[in-house]
């Protein structure tokens, strides 16, 4: 059912980390980025599988929504580790016809497959509890300092948020748009690469031609409203830090430091 | 024979999560082959949901849908086959829409089924006729159209497929009377020619009470009622309940039989209306 949940959407609720201030969020990620590419021996894997699996259960919300919004993603970092496997080089564990497939090549790929889901599930993790709005603010702090180069940040924040707003409702037509030419024996299903690509310019036509629409009718209905970049606005919410966030950085440092012990001082 | 015989069907969006949506909920519905049946009901009730199960293009959470007394899951080996048998026009078809030209668009369906270049053309003239459309606009890009004309040419896409069972989504939402009343003769003049079966859905009570020979009332999910539109009219304050509607004459000879005179209160059309009320005026 690929109508459900699709990637970067916000599912509303109270957890923990519902609760988080969305800047420690962004925050946090940007060092869990740091650590998930750190993290290349059992040990420092371990405590990276472990902190995602805390991370999940703080977020309220269920293992399997997190696999269904990331499957196709999933399935190709898979499927490129599978080939990855075939890459030869260091020590031979078995040979088959032309492929050889080594020790080295084989933890190759399980590192990547596992540094690649950890990444997708934190930073799901992160788009599920946190709406477009609360990200667009932390965003915006971020960029704050960008200023001194005459980049206003605050357009940037509304253009992040826009888009982001965009990709479940274009999702939805994309469903839609395929279902509706399907009916009308599109094939959609054919094995020849070329054929395929053709197949689908029933479908990429009017995405397209439907959402330069959309973008064109906002920008008219925010202009009409008198949206403009001379004035500074103020959020509707007031942002404390709370011991909470002070806890979760603490959690990430915590990690960042086993992590680099792990890998770098561990012998 | 039934066109489609339509056995504890539902269908759950997102199971299994907190979003969890019961959109069609242990439907059983029998269409006859050459009837127009209408369904109403309020807005989320279903409606599309269900429409999208009966043409194949959206797999049912439990339940069986036969066409023709074959259960589409399961005795057609090819999607297509039912995609070919039963045609879907989407709500809001027009944005569908993507060839070049008004015609390609048209022909799109058609060329699926394997037609050749000739019996394509045929079949494309042909759809043009029942949707009255000029052919000075067969070459115009379909996106330079008016948004009535649009439809039109996005349902002249199924038709030239010539489907067997016909099913339209609310196929006349957000036009113009005019365009509302042209659409509405396009289906009759399509059913008077072809037969078969059409399923039209629709939030319009006068159009709907006027083309079908039964209507069935959708309401979360349920079908709570289906009988002529004279029996699931007459009683319009019961449908006030579940956010439906009588078309107005309905309700005008209704007000007139409760205030004691002899009028017959089934009428859904203003012509039967019209002859009621003269009748009465001259006794
Ligand atoms: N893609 C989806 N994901 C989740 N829920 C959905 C989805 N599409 C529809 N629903 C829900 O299923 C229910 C039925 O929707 P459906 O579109 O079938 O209603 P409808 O009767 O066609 O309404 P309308 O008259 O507005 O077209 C609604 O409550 C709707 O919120
Ligand atoms: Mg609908």
């Amino acid at each position: 059912m690929i109508e459900n949940v699709c990637l970067g959407q916000y599912i509303p609720g109270s957890s923990i980390l519902h609760r988080l201030d969305p800047r420690i969020k962004i925050l946090s990620f940007v060092i869990f980025m740091i650590i998930s590419f750190m993290s290349g021996n059992i040990f420092s894997m371990s405590i990276l599988i472990l902190s995602v699996a805390v991370i999940i259960l703080l977020s309220g919300v269920p293992l399997k929504v997190y696999f269904q919004s990331t499957k196709y993603i999933l399935f190709l970092i898979f499927l490129s580790c599978v080939f990855n496997v075939f890459y030869d080089y260091g020590e031979a564990v078995f040979k088959f016809w032309v492929l050889t497939v080594t020790l080295e090549s084989i933890k190759n790929s399980v590192i990547i497959i596992l540094r690649v889901t950890s990444l997708m599930f934190v930073s799901s993790s992160v788009m599920f509890t946190t709406s477009h709005s609360n990200i667009s603010f932390a965003i915006e702090t971020f960029m704050k300092p960008l200023s001194i180069f005459k980049i206003n940040a605050q357009d940037i924040a509304t253009m992040i948020t826009i888009s982001l707003k965009f990709v479940p409702i274009i999702f939805e037509e994309t469903n839609k748009i395929i279902n509706a030419q399907r009916s009308r024996g599109a094939d959609l299903d054919n094995k020849n690469i070329i054929k395929k690509v053709k197949s689908y310019i029933p479908i990429i036509f009017p995405l397209f031609f439907l959402s330069f629409k959309r973008a064109s009718d906002l920008a008219v209905a925010m202009e009409s409203r008198c949206y403009n970049n001379i004035i500074k606005r103020t959020s509707i919410r007031e942002f404390k830090i709370s011991i909470l966030d002070i806890s979760c950085l603490i959690y990430i440092i915590v990690i960042l430091i086993g992590v680099v012990y792990c890998e770098y001082l561990m012998i | 024979m039934s066109a489609l015989d339509i056995k504890n069907l539902s269908y759950i969006y997102n199971q299994g999560t907190d979003l969890e949506k019961i959109a069609v909920n242990n439907v059983n519905l029998s269409i006859n082959d050459g009837e127009i049946i209408g369904i109403i009901g309020h807005t989320g009730s279903g409606k599309s949901t269900f429409a999208q199960m009966l043409s194949g293009t959206v797999k049912p959470t439990a339940g069986k849908i036969f066409l023709y007394g074959k259960d589409i899951w399961k005795d057609y080996k090819n999607r297509k086959e039912v995609y070919f048998k039963v045609g879907l026009v989407f709500q809001y078809p027009e944005k569908q829409l993507f060839a070049q030209t008004v015609y390609e668009d048209i022909a799109f369906g058609p060329k699926n089924q394997g037609f050749s270049e000739g019996e394509t053309e045929e079949k494309v003239f042909e759809a043009l006729d029942f949707v009255n459309i000029d052919k000075k606009l067969l070459n115009r890009s379909p996106f330079e159209l008016s948004g009535g004309e649009k439809r039109r040419v996005a349902i002249a896409g199924i038709f030239a497929m010539n489907p067997g069972v016909l099913i339209l989504d609310e196929p006349t939402s957000g036009l113009d009377p005019i365009s509302r009343e042209k659409i509405i003769n396009n289906i009759l003049s399509y059913h008077s020619k072809k037969r078969g079966a059409v399923i039209f859905i629709s939030h319009f009570m006068e159009e709907t009470a006027r083309i079908s020979d039964r209507v069935a009332i959708m309401d979360r999910g349920k079908i709570k009622m289906v009988d002529t539109p004279e029996n699931v009219f007459y009683d319009y304050k019961s449908l006030k309940s579940i956010n439906l509607d009588a078309p107005q004459i309905t309700k005008i000879v209704s007000n007139i039989h409760s205030k004691g005179y002899n009028i017959n209160k089934k009428i859904v059309t203003v012509e039967k209306g019209t002859q009621e009320i003269l009748r009465l005026l001259r006794e």
